[in-house]
């Protein structure tokens, strides 16, 4: 007796036979998967293709086309450090650009976030580059000198404009190490480590290395002050000619400058003053009057009647013609060397301090499209206090929006026993509230991420 | 206000919306033709369907800007007058064909073009809603920058500025698919399906220079951009049917294989900067070209076994093996079981069913699915691109992703039992559902620490999470007359969501939400507002930093505060049919509750600062405190704006009227003829604070959850439709 029933065809065990046997040789058919699935996709480069010192040389170029985003291609802390302290006003309709100009940042700023990634960026892809470089072009010293300059300047930008507890690992590694975080000081010490070694790379005598290497010193004297090794950071800088400059380039198809285009073209950055509303009766304590103390180094358009020009539609924005589309902007110059001179000669009581800046007045050196005409001398104030004020507010206006004056106003309370009453900003803001309290950027909450990071170590200066 | 540093002497209001001379909406208008033609003999049938359709949106140029266009000659382009237009057009043929008794043969194709025209609304500094929500609450609030024409209350321009850069899309869409069925012998079928969906998308945009809104000092240099895609999903899909009886079951055992191909490629270019007059991109002197590409391929196979005893216990299992381009490289293949019982218990002679009950089924099922990573997810690679340096333009390589090689699908396993009861005379039904879903490596884009230096987030798995939940549907003939008939129809869903495990990910902090084990998956989470009290009575909330004058309460940790998708769903329809049946009147109801939505308007609002809650003397102190507690108090919560998203919304209403043949055939030689007026979003009941509880500018995907940013409400739509049949 058959116990299958079925109609019409094979035989019945044949019919079950072949029933079976389909199902199972379709898992079969999956060993010839590999070749089916095969997928290459053309808009993608491996790690592996990195193998030649051109491949090794266009990731250069992209760790340092990165560096230029925590300058001028990109909205960046050279921005929202400006915000924070005196350089700029907000006239954005975003509630991140808002925050910071009140000194409220919030920890999950959007804006913060992508400028903090960007900082750290340079940091992972410089060193990724470098390190391949040394394999596969090590002999291009120059080069691979301005990568460690990449490095060891975001490391600066980081320390002088973040809050203490900066997470910071081994992010070569796969996967990458979570950073243990470390305070301001330690930062700049990796910075100085970075510089130093830019330094020593950069020991050729071709034009290329010559400017990286009077830019790594121009940073690690940077470096040098901000640890207080006043002294250390005149040697660093000796001997690089006032007309030095070391910048970041710009093109209609890589990308324009933006501290023109968030300023000027935007128009959601206003330069900073001591008086702001758009009847110009909010004083603003502590704040230098970039606006409307019509300085040669920085002419400033300040509309006050007529159609409201700000983003965000309700603020008249003072804009300054230092930069147009493709200004390029200085990351390091003589200029930042004369200044660090003139610091060091101060804190030393030396009265060259003096000089240098009467130096730098009577022939001043072109601000991006600006060329400055020559200043008036300056006279000796008197006392410690005025001397010490007049230098940074000759720095500050030198250093526009160069990324310096955040750091600088966190040294003066740091180094220079100011406060934070008497040095940013106080008071009514135009947009609503008082000033708050804080000095510097917070690590963001995306940070939160690394199980090593609990939140900012502390808000100190 | 509340510290007595300033006084008001006034508060000016202005509802753009509803002033006529202002507002940006006016009534659209949509229409659909269809005609349908089907015929053939019995070796070979055919099918053919077109249709056209067509709808204006709802913006329209407001009186104001027209006359200001007409004052100044300037041209109203059609895309400017109304920016919103779609049109639609299909083409649908089918061939089917008997060529043995044992091979069918058939072929399908659909042919679908769509051009539309549309214009920037939500999140964007540029678009109508940042300029309708952002103004001052007054028409004199001056002019536009650099072009000296009013403001008449929006914020930074006018909407005749944002209309002039045209934005449309043109998509032509060819899908065609060919199926064979040979059935060689009376217990075996095999079918075999090759298809291809091919998609081509043009996207243009162009402003003409000294056009468009000074939103930067280059945008009214003029812009093109034209971007080219085109997706292909190609698929292939053979399978073998065996149905035999074995021990006296009916079995039928099934085999097959999957093949899906899927590409798309993009070509685009643009520039900025055009000269006068000119809508070419040659002629932009800022060019920007790009192109992307997305390749993706799975290969499945399956084996089926059904069993069937005595017509009335229904046994299945099944088993898929899949493999992916994208599995990561320490991963090949998923399988993934199933198995189900369906139980006609009211058929057994031992169950004693009520004479009421018709019939009674029992179910339940098992089984397996998955979700693949995108096509590149598990690599880590650079991406080429350029940069400038030393003032000439240089290649780079940059890392684009970190990659994940241990990338998995992610894979849920559900439970789900349940029966289905017909009862008395089956005019009354009831299907009851459980559901049990883990879903386990459930896919994430993970946010990455900023100090590991690389991309902002990694595809990753998560441990697991958990869905849980009733669904009940009912549908009820209550009146079932000749001349008179009532049916009711609900659909109800609670759903439980939770992460149960986070695996080796940690938690996932956004701005209003987290993904944290032991809560729903991107929940809002917020500092609460725990309370506020006019404690002096003057109207006016006021924060102080002394606890014994503060008027809002906000606590300091963050906590979690609700879902943001509806945890409770239900769907209403009723219908009444009269006059002989002749008419019919229905209504379908929308029932949303268990969720937060996000008014990111108002947020923005309280920060320009243009909102109720900090401008208005006589706000609501819930408005009043939400402004507080993000703008003022120390934690800064955006708790205020994390609104009760539940509500009830008349969906649709609709009446409808069929003639007598008679009729039809005498008016218009017809077959049949019907007539249909129906209405849809009607009438909305909610406690949401902003427009509508169900806009929002994104999708609810990962780490995202749904918000509601400047953006406009679904419009009302009135539709009279004409079915006429020959």
């Amino acid at each position: 007796m058959s116990f299958i029933s079925l109609t019409g065809g094979l035989g019945s065990r044949a019919r079950v036979g072949l029933t079976l046997a389909v199902a199972l040789a379709l898992p079969a058919c999956q060993s010839a998967s590999d070749k089916i699935l095969g997928v290459t996709d053309p808009d993608i480069v491996f790690p592996s293709d990195v193998k030649t010192a051109e491949a090794a040389t266009s990731l250069s170029y992209g760790a340092i086309g990165t560096f230029r985003s925590i300058t001028g291609a990109a909205e960046s802390s050279w921005l929202f450090g400006g915000l924070l302290a005196d350089e700029w006003s907000t006239s954005s309709t975003f509630i991140e650009n808002d925050e910071t100009d009140q000194r409220r940042v919030r920890e999950f700023n959007g804006s913060v976030t992508t400028m903090l990634r960007n900082l750290y960026r340079v940091r992972t892809r410089a060193t990724e580059a470098a390190t391949i470089m040394q394999v596969l072009n090590p002999t291009s010293r120059a080069l691979i000198a301005e990568l460690y300059l990449a490095r060891g300047f975001a490391e600066l930008q980081l320390a002088s404009d973040f809050c203490n507890g900066i997470p910071i690992g081994n992010t070569t590694t796969l996967p990458p190490e979570d950073g243990q975080p470390l305070s301001n000081q330690q930062v700049f010490q990796l910075g100085a480590a970075s510089l130093d070694s830019a330094i020593t790379f950069a020991n050729g005598t071709d034009a290329q290395s010559v400017t990286i290497n009077r830019a790594a010193r121009v940073a690690r004297a940077r470096v040098a002050l901000a640890l207080a090794d006043f002294t250390g950071a005149a040697g660093f800088v000796a001997g690089i000619p006032t007309t030095f400059v070391y910048q970041h380039t710009f093109s209609l198809t890589t990308g324009t400058n933006t501290l023109w285009g968030q300023g000027l073209s935007s128009r959601r950055y206003s330069v900073g003053d001591s008086v702001e509303g758009n009847s110009r009766n909010i004083r603003v304590l502590n704040a230098i009057p970039f606006a409307s103390s019509k300085d040669a180094r920085l002419p400033v358009t300040t509309p006050t009647t007529g159609a409201i020009n700000g983003q965000d539609g309700q603020t008249y924005t003072r804009t300054t013609t230092v930069w147009g589309q493709l200004t390029a902007v200085d990351v390091a110059n003589g200029v930042d060397a004369r200044l660090i001179e003139a610091e060091s000669a101060l804190r030393g009581g030396s009265a060259t301090w003096l000089t240098i800046l009467n130096a730098l007045r009577a022939a001043p050196p072109k601000l991006g499209d600006v060329q400055p005409a020559v200043m008036t001398t300056l006279v000796d104030p008197g006392s410690a206090d005025a001397r010490l004020s007049l230098l940074f507010r000759e720095k500050a206006y030198w250093t526009f929006s160069r990324g310096q004056r955040l750091g600088d106003l966190r040294r003066l309370i740091r180094q220079y026993a100011r406060t934070e009453a008497n040095s940013f900003p106080q008071g009514v803001h135009y947009k609503g509230g008082f000033y708050g309290t804080d000095v510097n950027l917070p690590v963001v909450t995306a940070e939160r991420n690394n199980p090593n990071f609990k939140g900012c170590t502390d808000r100190n200066p | 206000m509340g510290t007595g540093e300033c006084v008001a002497d006034s508060t000016s209001a202005l509802n753009i919306f509803d002033e006529k001379d202002l507002t940006p909406v006016a009534r659209g208008n949509r229409r659909q033709t269809g005609v349908q033609v089907s015929g053939g003999s019995d070796a070979v049938r055919y099918f053919v369907s077109a249709e056209d359709e067509n709808e204006l949106g709802v913006l329209a140029l407001p009186q104001f800007e027209r006359q200001r266009f007409d004052s100044v000659g300037l041209p109203i382009r059609e895309w400017v007058d109304r920016p919103n237009e779609m049109n639609r057009r299909s083409l649908r043929a089918n061939v089917n064909a008997t060529v043995t008794p044992k091979l069918e043969l058939a072929v399908s194709t659909n042919f679908i073009n769509i051009g539309q025209r549309y214009s920037l609304e939500s999140n964007s500094t540029a678009g109508l809603g940042s300029q309708v929500f952002g103004g001052p609450g007054t028409r004199a609030n001056g002019t536009v920058s650099g072009l000296g024409t009013p403001l008449n209350g929006y914020r930074a321009w006018t909407p005749g500025y944002s209309w002039q850069e045209q934005t449309a899309q043109s998509v032509n869409r060819f899908i065609w698919s060919t199926q064979a069925n040979w059935r060689p012998f009376t217990w075996l079928s095999n079918r075999a399906t090759v298809g291809n969906d091919f998609t081509s998308i043009s996207d243009d945009n162009l402003l003409y220079r000294g056009e468009g809104p000074p939103l930067t000092a280059t945008t009214r240099l003029g812009s093109r951009g034209i971007n080219r895609t085109s997706t292909r999903n190609f698929t292939v899909d053979v399978g073998s049917t065996a149905q035999y009886k074995l021990f006296g079951l009916a079995l039928k055992t099934t085999a097959g294989a999957q093949y899906i191909g899927f590409r798309a490629s993009l070509a685009s270019t643009g520039s900025t900067q055009l000269a006068p007059a000119s809508q070419n991109v040659s002629s932009g002197t800022s060019p920007v070209v790009a192109e992307a590409t997305t390749i993706a391929k799975t290969f499945g196979v399956f084996v089926e076994q059904a069993v069937a005893i005595r017509d009335r216990l229904f046994l299945t299992a099944a088993v898929r093996s899949d493999q992916n381009s994208a599995f990561g490289t320490d991963f090949q293949s998923v399988v993934y079981p199933k198995a189900s019982a369906s139980y006609l218990i009211s058929q057994e002679d031992w169950f004693k069913s009520p004479s009421w009950l018709n019939s009674l089924r029992l179910r339940y099922a098992y089984g397996q699915s998955g979700v693949q990573p995108g096509p590149n997810d598990a690599l880590r690679f650079f991406n080429a691109g350029t940069t400038n340096l030393l003032a000439a333009d240089q290649p780079t390589l940059i890392a684009a992703a970190l990659g994940n090689p241990d990338l998995r699908p992610e894979r849920s396993g559900e439970h789900e039992a349940g029966f289905e009861a017909q009862m008395f005379g089956s005019r009354f039904s009831l299907d009851a559902t459980y559901y049990n879903k883990v879903t386990k490596d459930a896919l994430i884009s993970a946010v990455l620490p900023p100090s590991y230096g690389l991309v902002a987030s990694q595809l990753r798995n998560l441990g697991s999470v958990q869905n849980t939940g009733v669904e009940l549907g009912i549908t009820a003939q209550l009146v079932d007359k000749p001349y008179l008939g009532w049916d009711v129809n609900v659909s109800s869903a609670i759903n439980n969501n939770e992460v149960r495990s986070l695996g080796d990910t940690p938690e996932q902090i956004g701005t209003t939400t987290r993904i944290r084990a032991g809560f729903p998956i991107s929940a809002y989470w917020a500092a609460p507002i725990t309370g506020f009290r006019d404690k002096n009575g003057d109207g006016l909330l006021t924060y102080f930093a002394d606890t014994a004058k503060n008027e809002v309460f906000v606590e300091d940790s963050v906590i979690y505060r609700g879902y943001a998708t509806p945890r409770y769903n239900t769907t209403v329809t009723n219908g009444f049919e009269l006059l002989n049946r002749k008419l019919r009147i229905s209504s379908l109801w929308d029932i949303r509750k268990g969720n937060l939505w996000y008014n990111n308007t108002e947020r923005i609002r309280c920060t320009r600062p243009n909102c109720s809650g900090r401008n208005n003397l006589r706000a609501d102190l819930v408005d009043q405190a939400t402004n507080i507690a993000a703008n003022e108090a120390p934690q800064r919560t955006l708790d205020g704006f994390l609104q009760d998203g539940g509500f009830v919304r008349l969906r649709e209403a609709s009446i409808e009227y069929t003639f007598s043949a008679s009729l039809a055939a005498r008016l218009l030689k017809a077959r049949s003829l019907s007539v249909v007026l129906s209405g849809r979003n009607l009438r909305l009941w909610t406690k949401y604070r902003g427009a509508d509880p169900e806009t929002a500018f994104n999708a609810t995907s990962g780490t995202e959850a749904p918000s509601d940013f400047q953006t406009i409400a679904p419009p009302t739509y009135f539709v009279f439709r004409f079915n006429l049949g020959f």
